[in-house]
């Protein structure tokens, strides 16, 4: 299984070892509406599932992001 | 990164199944500015025109392109903003001159049909372009796409071949994407994740516009063509791919070329051609084949060799990663997939086939033959002298503007200039008074159809004396070798010489693929005026006789 922070780096072309849990879109130049969407794509097809509109919504870190993979039975 | 090397990759992750937008995207970032495309690749302006979200797409597209050996210059239109740009004659969309249109409307973007049609008609009108439009899916949810869409097969048939419907509501495999969640975070139709095979769907009008379509079809046998490695189970147990080769088999009435390049026993090969009747490809279909233990690429280039194509016009299908991998990375610009994606690949794709298409592959049969009576016969003017060559050379016809287009888009090796011409530049050319005439030729062995066509700006210097300019004048590679070029140009002189004219000038202008027609004019006794680094120039002022080969008889209409 691909790390979280490999898919992140790929999408947003960041190192991985910048990305922390806490790391939220604003401290990320590259993490816009249309990067975020990109990640949600990604990680749909890297894990093979389906977010929903709130779980897009809700999330505000990268924190949050790992605590909905784990809702989904990921284990990241 | 090199054109080259993106092309390598871009090939590389077109095989693989776990490929996502993102990999396209990353890669779209990476092409290189124009100046760098190599010969091979055709330079197309594409607008894409949007009623919602597609932000990333033309950048796939662009991607995707270099697979297709495209290089895409795209222009998106600012969001949501078509119907504004279609009708400004002054906005950027008409600035930027596209030679593609791709529309993207949902039903809610459209007021009425009479909206829907002054959209199309004012793009027709005011570019020189291909329009596409994706169709209105049942999923837009208002109930008017079935309204919408039988209009546009209306405007269809108004639009004289220049409106293309992507039926995208159609295809089972986009449906579920249409309308997902991205449409409410970011008012996409599409969602992201379905962008690269979008893209592949609807390049291939991009293939067609910019006239570079695939030529060749290399084909691996066990476990491609058929279930299970003869060598091993034998030729009765194997089973053939009749899905497979019931679609190659299209592609081969369609004009592609097939070819085997595959490792195994000739003869273990060949007894399933001959045993087995519920093949659906037979020996006949194929122009030529490679049956041996040689490495791929090096059959592959025996085989470009033999028919005398450039290896960008060539795919490839091989059931093994080995073997495309083999072939990707010596040849990046041949497109190299597996079995299943052949269905889905672009590439081979034309607006309208013309007669030479139906019957290429016979003609390279007969060609085949022509080749065992060359080797029996001394000299090369024997061989001509026993073949009976008869040139048939006509005025240009509506039934011929679709092949005289085709032939100014493919012929790269005996092309004085290289000119490339879509059907609508052809008819606007004629329109102003051009002199078009094609060649069609034939010999004891069969019919090669139209294989030459010449093009003359009358007007050149149109005061007394006055000059005419061989603006094209090309020859199919199918028919080299054969002095045709001097019957048809001697042709066009004696027109020239009845009409008056004092002087014609031709220009040769080398693109690093048609070396085999820089000594014509030379040899032909034209005289050069001027020489430049990007092309020469030469004139004929009818000083002395044109000699036409004895062994060339020519027709006229």
């Amino acid at each position: 299984m691909q790390y979280l922070e490999d898919i992140i780096s790929k999408v947003l072309e960041i190192d991985p070892a910048v990305i922390k849990d806490s790391t939220r879109p604003a401290d990320i130049e590259s993490w816009d509406s249309f990067n975020g969407l990109m990640l949600v794509a990604e990680l749909e097809k890297q894990y093979n599932l389906r977010f929903s509109i709130e779980e897009v919504i809700s999330v505000k870190n990268v924190g949050d992001i790992r605590k909905i993979l784990r809702q989904h039975g990921i284990d990241v | 990164m090199t054109v080259n090397e993106l092309q390598s990759e871009i090939s590389r992750i077109y095989k693989e199944p776990q490929v996502s937008v993102v990999d396209y995207l990353n890669l779209a970032k990476k092409i290189p500015n124009p100046a760098e495309i190599p010969a091979h690749f055709r330079h197309l302006r594409v607008a894409f025109l949007a009623g919602y979200t597609i932000q990333g797409f033309p950048e796939v597209v662009r991607a995707m392109g270099i697979f297709h050996n495209l290089w895409i210059e795209s222009y998106q239109a600012p969001y949501n903003q078509v119907t504004q740009e279609v009708l400004n004659p002054e906005s950027t969309l008409y600035s930027f001159n596209p030679d593609m249109v791709y529309l993207l409307l949902d039903t809610g973007n459209i007021l009425d049909q009479m909206h829907l049609e002054t959209i199309i008609t004012k793009i027709i009108e005011r570019t020189r372009a291909e329009v596409v439009i994706f169709d209105f899916p049942e999923a837009s949810g208002d109930g008017r796409s079935g309204e919408l869409n039988a209009h546009l097969n209306v405007l269809t048939d108004k639009s004289k071949g220049r409106l293309h419907v992507f039926k995208a509501g159609q295809k089972p495999e986009l449906k579920p994407y249409w309308n997902s969640k991205y449409k409410e975070l970011g008012d996409f139709r599409f969602s992201p994740e379905v962008f690269p095979v979008l893209a592949e769907n609807i390049l291939r009008y991009a293939v067609a516009r910019a006239g570079n379509p695939r030529k060749c079809l290399l084909l691996d046998l066990d476990d491609t063509l058929w279930n299970g490695v003869v060598g091993e189970i034998g030729v009765l147990e194997i089973e053939p791919f009749q899905d497979l080769q019931g679609y190659i088999a299209s592609l081969y009435e369609k004009g592609i070329i097939l070819a085997i390049a595959s490792k195994n026993n000739e003869e273990d090969a060949m007894e399933v051609f001959e045993k087995r009747p519920d093949m659906i490809l037979k020996k006949d279909h194929f122009a030529i084949w490679r049956i041996n233990w040689q490495p791929k690429p090096l059959n592959i280039r025996e085989i470009a060799e033999e028919l005398n194509l450039g290896t960008s016009s060539m795919v490839f299908v091989d059931n093994s990663d080995f073997e495309l991998e083999a072939v990707r990375r010596i040849y990046p610009e041949i497109a190299v997939m597996t079995p299943q994606k052949l269905f889905d690949f672009s590439g081979f794709h034309v607006f309208s086939l013309t007669e030479e298409d139906r019957s290429r592959g016979k003609m390279y049969t007969e060609e085949r033959k022509r080749k065992e009576l060359q080797s029996s016969l001394v000299s090369t003017a024997d061989f001509l002298r026993e073949i009976d060559l008869e040139v048939r050379i006509e005025p240009a016809l509506e039934a011929t503007i679709a092949r005289i287009s085709q032939l100014s888009q493919r012929t790269n090796q005996f092309n004085l200039t290289t000119r490339r011409y879509t059907e609508t530049d052809v008819v606007n050319l004629m329109a102003k008074g051009w002199k078009i005439w094609t060649l069609a030729a034939k010999d004891k062995f069969g019919d090669y159809g139209i294989v030459g066509v010449c093009m003359v700006d009358p007007f050149y210097e149109p005061a007394e004396g006055y000059a005419w300019r061989i603006d094209t004048l090309l020859l199919s590679c199918r028919i080299l070798g054969r002095e045709v070029e001097k019957a048809f140009l001697g042709h066009v002189l004696n027109k020239a010489r009845v009409d008056g004219v004092a002087r014609v000038a031709a220009e040769f202008i080398p693109t690093g693929k048609n070396a085999p027609a820089d000594p014509f004019l030379p040899n032909a006794g034209f005289y050069l005026e001027q020489e430049t680094e990007k092309s020469k120039w030469y004139s004929w002022k009818f000083e002395r006789e044109f000699s036409i080969p004895e062994f060339i008889r020519v027709l006229t209409a």
